[in-house]
């Protein structure tokens, strides 16, 4: 049977109540975000099998079959890093976070917006970026100018509590169920650079990346 | 007598190698929704005729600075050479590459290819498609903004038989619509990009993927800039596809072969230089912020109507992987015995051999492709054993007292 571990916090419901008269000026999207944040009420099987978070990096440049991602966390808070064979670190690695660094980190991706994130709109808000930007330069004399990065990073990113966590927008319990799918984040940031709209998930990718570094990490035989 | 001092006779042999008979080629890299038509021009082109020269750089304090200049310059002679060859995929036990090593002189050719303008021939990252529907040849997503992908009776994804609804193609393609032919001039009345121009029977222009190779019954290819590299794998020669895609660019603005604004673009590597350097209008570096694999960076403005010109290029690697860096040149060398001097032209056979030794009386500047030997007292031409024929010419300039 999968157990249940809930975070919630004893000093929630006062939370709750700041957050929400907060939340009332500035827009629901905004108190969902800080409810996770505040109030840390993430619940997930404590288990050793269940996979709370995927991440997966790609260059669709190299194309062999990757059977595995790149890194899980399991809600028993064990950390399993596989790196195919064409990796100078290829291996599998394995460390065990405590379940506070668990909530901190997952919290932590979520206080990033990663939630709220919508490809869709991001692509839109860089298309009409671009627009006016050759606008502008059409205006003022200047000739077209086009920026690419040739074969693009692509990172994959799931979050998967399975139905166990608080929602104050509903006073139910919810899942969790996230998946981004993105391309060439960095780069992005780098070409518009007063967009705001990457930064949750860049400053996630920054978290990721730390994990990724984290020296408890063992190379398993 | 010095060596110099034998090739005072002037002499000049242009020999054509075997009738070509039709090209394709592939697509440019700021080729899109917005302006199907667009070439993308290599970096110093604007829109007069003369020769463009590209330089390509290490950049300095990058990781494997030195490993990379042995591929930096075999990259630069590849290029220059402009050979469209078939059989350009050496797989595990056919090449140089350690099991589970990536061969960095193949993937920087498809780095540099993209430096130079020109665009992955298959749909490819960018398209957000998975999988092997990613292999389509290379367009956009049309009018229901939809990728339409039907692999058609064949089967084969990227063939001539796909079913593409409303896609519209962006490869540039000929009257037989192979990737894998090449025919001169290379220009707007040798290939198309629209589709009305296909073969009758044909659905959609074919891509230069090793599939695609297969089906047509060639040893196994594929162009440069198809998207997709594996591990163990050496491809570190041109075919039809990329080298018609850069003549087509070199025939100029007006896309006509023989006008004033044609161009010649060649490569040249300068050398190990500071990020940055004014020297360099391409640069191989290594640098973990800019890729998680394999890119590059590119810059472009407007030059004329919806060609383009390449303003910027910086192609960057991952650090990550094993990385396998060739030690082998592909440069020709001299030598001199006697009266004889002899060119090495380094090519190799499947074991990496060199096969390749060319014995001349006399000589200057020799130019000579992969699998071809010259013969300069009685001008001639011949395949080594074990290359098959390959389309192109050899140039052998002397000078005489």
């Amino acid at each position: 049977m999968v157990k249940i571990i809930s975070i919630a916090s004893v000093f929630c419901l006062s939370v709750f109540f700041s957050t929400l008269s907060f939340a009332d000026a500035v827009g629901s999207e905004l108190r969902l975000q800080q409810t996770y944040v505040q109030e840390n009420l993430l619940n997930y099987p404590l288990s050793d099998d269940f996979v709370v978070f995927k991440y997966q990096q790609y260059s669709y440049l190299f194309q062999q079959d990757i059977k595995e991602p790149l890194l899980r966390v399991y809600g028993s808070g064990r950390v399993r890093v596989h790196y195919p064979v064409i990796y100078k670190k290829a291996g599998d690695y394995e460390m065990r976070m405590s379940q506070q660094e668990m909530n901190d980190f997952l919290t932590g991706l979520m206080a990033n917006g990663i939630i709220e994130y919508d490809k869709n709109i991001v692509t839109q808000d860089l298309a009409e970026i671009s627009l006016n930007r050759q606008r502008s330069r059409v205006k003022n004399g200047q000739v077209e100018e086009v920026f690419l990065n040739s074969d693009p990073d692509v990172v994959d990113i799931t979050i998967n509590t399975d139905g166990q966590y608080y929602s104050h927008a509903t006073g139910q319990h919810e899942s969790i169920k996230i998946h981004i799918h993105e391309l060439d984040v960095n780069f992005k940031k780098q070409q518009f650079p007063e967009y705001r709209g990457l930064d949750g998930l860049a400053a996630s990718l920054t978290k990721i990346q730390a994990l990724l570094s984290d020296p408890r990490l063992v190379k398993l035989p | 007598m010095s060596f110099f001092d034998r090739f005072r006779y002037a002499c000049i042999f242009i020999i054509a190698l075997f009738a070509t008979q039709s090209v394709q080629a592939g697509s440019f890299i700021f080729a899109g929704s917005s302006n199907v038509n667009g070439i993308t021009h290599a970096s110093g082109y604007g829109g007069s005729g003369g020769t463009t020269v590209v330089r390509l750089c290490v950049t300095q304090g990058s990781s494997f600075e030195s490993q990379m200049e042995l591929s930096a310059a075999n990259i630069v002679r590849t290029i220059n050479a402009l050979v469209a060859t078939t059989g350009n995929v050496l797989l595990s036990g056919s090449n140089n590459i350690p099991s589970g090593n990536i061969d960095f002189e193949s993937v920087a050719l498809h780095e540099v290819g993209h430096c130079l303008g020109l665009g992955h021939v298959n749909l490819a990252t960018e398209s957000d498609l998975l999988g092997s529907n990613r292999e389509y040849t290379k367009s956009t997503a049309g009018a229901d903004d939809i990728f339409n992908i039907n692999s058609g009776t064949d089967g084969v994804i990227g063939s001539a038989d796909d079913v593409r609804g409303d896609d519209i193609n962006l490869h540039w393609f000929n009257a037989l619509n192979n990737p894998f032919e090449l025919v001169t001039p290379v220009d707007k009345n040798s290939y198309f990009r629209d589709v009305s121009n296909l073969p009758v029977g044909h659905n959609f222009a074919a891509n230069p993927s090793r599939d695609v190779s297969v089906a047509l019954s060639y040893p196994l290819s594929e162009g440069i800039m198809q998207q997709g590299s594996f591990s163990d794998e050496d491809q570190r020669q041109l075919t039809a596809d990329e080298v018609a895609t850069l003549l087509y660019a070199m025939s100029g603005l007006d896309s006509t072969d023989g006008t004033a604004d044609d161009y010649d673009m060649t490569m040249t590597y300068v050398g190990v230089r500071p990020s940055g350097s004014a020297d360099c209008d391409v640069t191989l570096n290594f640098d973990n912020s800019r890729t998680n694999f394999a890119s590059c960076s590119v810059g472009g403005s407007g030059l004329s109507g919806d060609d383009l010109v390449i303003t910027s290029a910086s192609a960057n690697f991952n650090t990550g992987y094993n990385w396998f860096f060739n030690d082998i040149s592909n440069a020709p060398t001299f030598s001199c015995s006697g009266t004889n001097v002899t060119v090495s032209d380094h090519v190799f056979d499947t074991n990496d051999n060199c096969v390749a030794t060319s014995s001349f009386e006399t000589s200057g500047t020799v130019t000579v492709q992969s699998g071809v030997t010259v013969n300069i007292t009685s001008p001639s031409v011949s395949l080594l054993p074990g290359f098959s024929a390959q389309t192109g010419s050899v140039m052998v300039i002397g000078q005489g007292s």
